[in-house]
């Protein structure tokens, strides 16, 4: 086949080849090395800065579609947390994320979750907290004010962590789990410019890799400390994880980096071969579409 | 219903709420009585928002029902629609009924479908997006200007800078990467970002001041 033909060729072919080149890495692992991004070691070292105790909020505002990329960050990052003795206090502003969330805790905190001993002590899961940015806002005013009770239907009043979490002058970080709106420009803009800039409610965030430049401008800022980019940024936290003291079992998306990679180098070789069938099309006065 | 009730009064509402909101946001301390009192009245929006789900509901059905009574465009989608409205409803209920409280509560059955199906099928349908973008880059993706070019080499730069293999072909790749969402992807973002801050803020001194009305619907003369 002339390589004009093969810039014409049918793309059901294509997505053969895409699916068996991705499809490879899951059954046989390549086991690239990670590198570390500034992004990903700033979010891992503030967490580490954090003393025992400290209340951070973790919010789950992302539903199924995104769940490869911001599962495992939410996972790596409560793991983290729960390792370090720091106190969480979970949430989803979008509904879709709730039972999601829920999942997330009860592989870190174990099945029985909520029914373990230092379920309201040490932890707490309020679930689906409805309206959005307004939600956000009434949650970091008067955190009390933004939901009556927990997601397993306990008033909150009665937990003894969420006596001590009564607005955002109470949160020493807002983990933000994010594939859109409202995310963490919301949280930006309705939590911490309301209570005192990033010095009074400091924000990490694991976001989707294709939002992840919308969001650049307040990284560089110093509005949020922390990013986790996508699928990368969750297995670069993992490694992390998994080369300090703390270990880490679960390995979610360094097991998928690998045919991201070979996903990535695909598509290149789409473009290359693309291009190349486009340029001798063009040469010879073809179309070359 | 006279233009006092449909639009003056609405006017006044958004005005007078609009003012609430920017003296207590610029003009009050946090946790002050008066900042909690507003605090208060945002949190009232969830009854909005649950009123705007009610009449959400009722929309899509009426949609979906004359769709399919006049056999319309996709009407056999309609039925499945209607009936998935219908089922994820009646567990919704039965989790009321069973626990006597609200939908999202942790109820086995109503998370199960939300787990086991729902889950599922958007995840299916999001990553048919990885077929398409290789599709696309195989056609669509081509050095036709300088414009173009420049898209291409910074696009498989960033594909290569943000995945494992990237690394280990050269250490370059991450550091490039990093610097090129760092540094003028933030740039261009930020241009952005200002320019639809001001047209935002210019947007919202003309609704308070009820120059814009167009989320009143349309005026009838």
């Amino acid at each position: 086949m002339s390589l004009p033909k093969i810039a014409r060729i049918d793309r059901r072919y294509l997505y053969i080849l895409l699916f068996i080149f991705v499809s490879f890495p899951l059954f046989v692992p390549l086991k690239w090395p990670i590198t570390i991004s500034q992004h990903t070691q700033n979010a891992y070292d503030f967490t580490e800065t954090l003393p025992a105790g400290s209340i951070v909020i973790e919010s789950f505002d992302f539903g199924p579609s995104t769940i490869t990329e911001n599962r495992p960050q939410a996972k790596a990052h409560i793991y983290h947390a729960e390792k370090l003795g720091l106190k969480v206090v979970a949430l989803a502003y979008w509904p879709g994320g709730a039972p999601i969330g829920e999942a997330i805790l009860k592989t870190v905190y174990g099945s029985d979750f909520p029914n373990i001993p230092e379920y309201g002590t040490s932890v707490v899961y309020l679930g689906y907290v409805a309206g959005n940015e307004v939600g956000m806002q009434t949650f970091g005013d008067n955190t009390w004010n933004a939901k009556g009770t927990d997601h397993y239907g306990t008033a909150i009043g009665t937990l003894p962590l969420m006596q001590q979490c009564r607005s955002a002058a109470n949160f020493s970080l807002w983990a933000e789990w994010t594939s859109g709106d409202p995310g963490i420009t919301q949280v930006i803009q309705f939590v911490q410019g309301r209570h005192g800039g990033p010095s009074e409610v400091p924000i990490i965030t694991g976001a989707t890799a294709v939002s992840v430049p919308g969001i650049m401008p307040y990284y560089r800022a110093g509005q949020i400390f922390g990013i986790m980019n996508g699928l990368a940024g969750a297995g670069e936290y993992e490694t992390l994880l998994v080369e300090s003291t703390y270990g880490y079992p679960y390995m979610e998306a360094l097991a998928l980096l690998d045919a991201q990679s070979v996903g990535h180098l695909l598509i290149i070789a789409f473009v290359i071969v693309g291009n190349i069938g486009y340029a001798i099309s063009k040469y010879r006065g073809g179309k070359g579409s | 219903m006279s233009v006092i009730v449909k639009r003056y009064i609405p006017l006044a509402i958004t005005f007078v709420m609009g003012i609430i909101m920017v003296i207590a946001t610029y003009f009050l301390a946090s946790g002050t009585p008066e900042r909690e009192a507003t605090s208060l009245l945002t949190a009232s929006v969830d009854i909005l928002v649950a009123t705007a789900g009610i009449i959400g509901l009722v929309v899509l059905l009426r949609h979906h029902g004359l769709n399919i009574s006049r056999r319309g465009r996709f009407w056999k989608y309609s039925i499945i629609t209607i009936i998935g409205v219908a089922l994820y409803l009646t567990v919704g209920l039965y989790a009321i009924a069973t626990h006597g409280r609200h939908l999202m509560l942790s109820q086995e059955f109503f998370s199960w479908v939300y787990s086991e199906i729902y889950v599922h099928m958007d995840m299916t349908i999001f990553s048919l997006l990885a077929f398409f973008i290789a599709s696309a880059a195989y056609r669509a993706f081509r050095l036709r200007s300088i414009e173009t070019s420049i898209l291409l080499i910074v696009g498989s730069l960033m594909l290569l800078g943000r995945a494992p293999v990237g690394g280990a072909i050269w250490q370059g790749f991450p550091t490039i990467a990093s610097w090129l969402l760092d540094v003028p992807n933030t740039a261009g973002n930020r241009a952005i970002m200002i320019g639809i801050a001001i047209g935002a803020i210019s947007l919202a001194i003309r609704q308070l001041l009820g120059v814009e009305r167009g989320y009143l619907g349309p005026e009838r003369k």
